[in-house]
């Protein structure tokens, strides 16, 4: 049941109607938990047990991890008389490694089945490349993954960890944690939801408001049209390359050239942003009719003018989940500041680039393992690795070369503030951002560094035309598509200067004839172009498979 | 804040805006699935289905199904003047024996035929052929309304061809929406196709040429047969009975064809085509083998026929007068009787026929390859010669 199509369209339509007009208010938050549970049992019923075994576990750690805590204080608080302060220290530290032993144990077991599900099949084979053994001989788990793991998992944790850091208080209803972590809208391709800012909207009771019900249709409807008219019919291009063999070639055909690799990876930027993106509107647009505001996952990326800034704007709640949970425990932790200050106190640390690095060292290490994990998260294959390490590198030499690119800009009098600096960043950023899908769109890290070469040894317009054909798209479908991104660069321009999250809301600035005109027109163009039926191959959403 | 008055003025407003654009939506994609939804490629099958509906209820005597073989071996008017029977061809180029059920039933909301000839060619296609072929079946099911029936019909058509979903069967538009932009530049002539009818055509499609011998006519006619693969006999079997059903009498024809070695699944679809007659037999209903009476019917491979499967408008006056004449004598199918406005029209048709044969042979004198087919374009040009102008004059803004 794919978010775009009519089965979760009349299941979303059914499950709103039974959630507004279920008369007792205070427990409509059961609604939603039935309509999320059929929604994966259908999608995912073979593999619901994982969900399962991720919400009792990790509930019940929380409440553990909370009654320590608790108990914890109410003990120390009574023996406050009795007790002398390393007494109470002492007690405090036991606690706090009861606490530890039962996040470190919830965690282990959590990821390990992301991990075994996810990741052991491709580390069992490179182990056995490693050693010399067939990839094939060596042990595979012959599972798929079920629905949304790495996404509830994600959710889940972060949620343990905010437990554990006691920056929230745990839910004590089962059902009602269960909610928040298989909420049917976002298990999907998320957004990572953190505790804090979903929960209580999920129970508290909502009415149907009409500006909810309007904006949120809008969402769902841009979120259609980015998903079915661009991505899609993108997809097909992109599809028909890998089944030509891309650059290597297939059967008769004998490979394309650098200039169609370009193409192609301009078409996958436009794709990847356009179904992710997409995704998440149809997922925000339900939520909002829903009343429930679902966190924003994606700001103009492509506006970017650093790498850094760039993943503060795609997938911002994986950003800030590796923000929270990974980057901030290895910047602020006690091994980081003694090689901060092991750096510092040496001879190197003493001249300006040796204050400069002490800085900032171990925070790009920090990052660069940070964007290792998103790499990994992406999936099992070198190439995800590479993409992980390629983001890293960039980031962790931003950090480390920042005083040099600082002095050469001011030798070079560059103003800032300036219209074409800004815009020379944005391309610098995007071709930087190009040369990560590369990795993503190649089979695997060998051929991701050939396409490369070609891409900048073999530019070939005529070639390049006379490729464009095997690639099954009409001049009709290229004329759509085209029409159709210029129509998102512009809505993004527009949001960029208004500062505003949704097209929804830049509408709301209109007149409500205007508004209706828009979604009239939008609905049409869905509907005329948009790659749905038996014509077309329906695309999964990219992010579904991660 | 908004008092009550207010707040109901301003939810009644909202609910009419609500209301308005479901039905402008629906409206829309309503008027598209009608008008814009069919290729340029086959407009003039979906014109063909279009007057048939035009005809006045209950006035046609003998149905004609089929593919191509169908529209370009028969003609209805020339039938008409010959035996006096009313008949329309419900024919589709590439159409295969899954769209027989289906057109009979579109048909049958309007029309009681006295008699139904389905050409069996389109059962001997190989499996995959058949499961491949959606576009005609689209062209049936938009020209029918949307009710049980047609989601029944849909269901059906689904499982026997492939990639076609039963939603997009019953609602075509979600198939062929993509034509929709492409088609409009057409919008006028679909309209205008609307209004008109009904046509003094009668379904008829010819090419204007005579055979250029691509293929050498080294083969004959046998009556060998070849099984049918399981489903395909499904299919054949279930339209049967659906006529027997019905009540329906019904005849199965092989169109003649010029058959050669260098075309073997040609070869293997006429031994099909024997099979499926069998078939039928069996079921009680007859059938007639006009491959076997080639020669019989006074056919030239060379003069008769555009390609090697289709007869031009000299074949078709030929086995016209042949299968007529068979469905008269043989088949006694008689004339209904008609009142005088339809027989007015009938009457008009033939004129139309000789008008269009004289046009067909002077194209075909000029060497202008032209298809010509049910359109009101066509239907007015025809009319030209019908008034009295010289065909060579009418011939003159077609340029092959």
């Amino acid at each position: 049941m794919a978010l775009t199509s009519l089965p979760f369209a009349i299941f979303a339509i059914i499950t709103g109607i039974i959630y507004f007009v279920y008369p007792k208010k205070e427990q409509r938050w059961v609604i939603l938990l039935i309509a999320s549970c059929f929604f994966y049992l259908y999608n995912s019923f073979r593999y619901a047990a994982f969900i399962v075994v991720t919400i009792l576990t990790i509930y019940f750690a929380a409440v553990k991890m909370d009654d320590i805590s608790v108990e914890t204080r109410k003990t120390v608080r009574e023996k406050k008389a009795e007790w002398s302060k390393e007494e109470k220290k002492a007690f405090k530290d036991a606690a706090a490694g009861r606490k530890k032993k039962i996040l470190a144990l919830t965690l282990i077991l959590n990821f390990g089945i992301l991990f075994l599900l996810k990741y052991f099949n491709f580390m069992s084979g490179s182990i056995a490349a490693l050693v010399g053994v067939s990839p094939e001989s060596a042990p595979q788990i012959r599972l798929l993954l079920p629905l949304g793991i790495s996404f509830y998992t994600f959710i889940a944790t972060g949620y343990l960890i905010d437990v554990y850091r006691e920056t929230v208080k745990p839910e004590r209803n089962l059902f009602k944690f269960a909610l928040f972590v298989s909420f049917f809208p976002q298990i999907i391709q998320g957004p990572i939801s953190q505790y804090g800012k979903l929960h209580d909207q999920l129970i508290e009771p909502h009415d149907l408001e009409w500006i909810n019900f309007k904006q949120g249709i809008m969402n769902i409807t841009w979120g259609l049209f980015k998903k079915l008219v661009i991505a899609d019919c993108s997809w097909k291009a992109i599809k028909a390359y890998y089944a030509n063999g891309g650059i290597n070639g297939s059967g008769d055909f004998a490979g394309y050239g650098g200039t169609m690799v370009l193409f192609i990876t301009l078409l996958y930027a436009l794709q990847l942003y356009t179904d992710f993106s997409g995704g998440i509107d149809i997922s925000r647009g339900i939520c909002r009719v829903l009343g429930i505001d679902l966190e924003v996952n994606f700001r103009q990326p492509y506006f970017s003018r650093s790498i850094s800034e760039y993943w503060r704007r795609w997938h911002i709640s994986l950003g800030a989940w590796m923000k929270n949970y990974v980057f901030y425990p290895i910047a602020m932790s006690e091994f980081s500041k003694r090689v901060t200050r092991a750096i510092a106190s040496s001879s190197f640390g003493k001249t300006p680039v040796g204050k400069h690095i002490s800085k900032v060292f171990m925070t790009a290490v920090a990052s660069f393992i940070v964007f290792l994990f998103v790499g990994i998260w992406h999936g099992a294959n070198s190439k995800y690795i590479a993409f992980g390490v390629w983001n890293g590198l960039i980031i962790m030499l931003s950090a480390m070369l920042g005083p040099v690119y600082a002095g050469s800009r001011k030798a070079l009098h560059i103003n800032e503030n300036a219209a074409w600096w800004k815009l020379f960043q944005m391309l610098r950023t995007f071709v930087i951002v190009l040369v990560g899908y590369v990795f993503d769109i190649a089979d695997n890290f060998t051929n991701a560094m050939q396409m490369m070469y070609l891409t900048l040894t073999d530019q070939n317009v005529g070639a390049f035309l006379s490729e464009l054909p095997s690639l099954g798209m009409r001049k009709v479908e290229y004329l759509a598509v085209m029409c159709s991104a210029m129509l998102v660069l512009y809505i993004s321009i527009r949001l960029e200067q208004t500062k505003i999250d949704t097209p929804a809301e830049l509408l709301e600035r209109r007149s409500g004839l205007i508004q209706w005109i828009c979604l009239f027109g939008l609905i049409m163009l869905i509907l005329l172009i948009g790659a749905y039926g038996p014509a077309y191959d329906p695309a999964e959403f990219v992010y579904m498979q991660f | 804040m908004p008092d009550n008055t207010d707040r109901k003025k301003i939810n009644i407003r909202r609910t009419i805006a609500v209301i308005t654009m479901v039905l402008a939506l629906v409206g829309s994609v309503v008027f598209m699935e009608k008008f814009l939804c069919i290729p340029d490629s086959q407009a003039l099958d979906q014109n063909r289905i279009l007057m048939l509906h035009k005809e006045p209820k209950n006035t046609i005597d003998v149905l004609l199904i089929g593919s191509s073989a169908t529209y370009s071996g028969f003609s209805s008017a020339y039938a008409y003047e010959k035996f006096g029977f009313t008949s329309y061809p419900y024919a589709i180029g590439g159409g295969t024996c899954t769209m027989w059920k289906p057109a009979l039933q579109d048909t049958l909301r309007n029309q009681r035929p006295k008699l139904v000839v389905v050409d069996v060619f389109g059962g001997g296609y190989e499996r995959e052929l058949i499961e491949s072929r959606s576009s005609q079946l689209y062209l049936i099911m938009n020209s029918f309304p949307l009710s049980a029936e047609k989601i029944r019909m849909a269901k059906e058509i689904s499982q026997n061809v492939n990639n076609v979903s039963a939603a997009s069967m019953v609602f075509p538009f979600i198939k062929c929406h993509s034509r929709v932009p492409i088609n409009l530049l057409r919008l006028k002539e679909r309209l205008e196709t609307e209004k008109f009818g009904p046509s003094p055509l009668k379904g008829l499609e010819t090419r204007t040429r005579t055979r250029q011998l691509a293929f050498v006519d080294d083969a004959s006619f046998t009556e060998e047969t070849k099984p049918l693969d399981e489903k395909t006999e499904g299919v054949v079997r279930d339209f049967l009975e659906y006529c027997k059903s019905e009540n329906l009498k019904v005849l199965f024809v092989k169109y003649p064809t010029v058959l050669t070695q260098q075309d073997p699944d040609e070869l293997l679809v006429n031994l099909k085509a024997n099979r499926i007659c069998e078939i039928a037999e069996e079921y009680g209903f007859t059938s007639l083998n006009m491959q076997k009476d080639f020669h019989k019917i006074g056919l030239k491979e060379r003069e008769d026929y555009y390609n090697h499967g289709h007869t031009n408008i000299r074949g078709q006056k030929k086995v016209t007068g042949y299968l007529g004449s068979y469905i008269q004598k043989t088949l006694n199918i008689a004339p209904t009787e008609l009142d005088d406005s339809v027989r007015a029209q009938w009457d008009q048709s033939v004129e139309y026929f000789h008008a269009l044969d004289s046009l067909s042979e002077e194209l075909i004198r000029q060497g202008k390859t032209e298809s010509l087919g049910e359109s009101p374009a066509l239907a007015a040009d025809v009319e030209r010669i019908v008034n009295g102008e010289s065909p060579a004059a009418v011939a003159e803004k077609y340029h092959g």
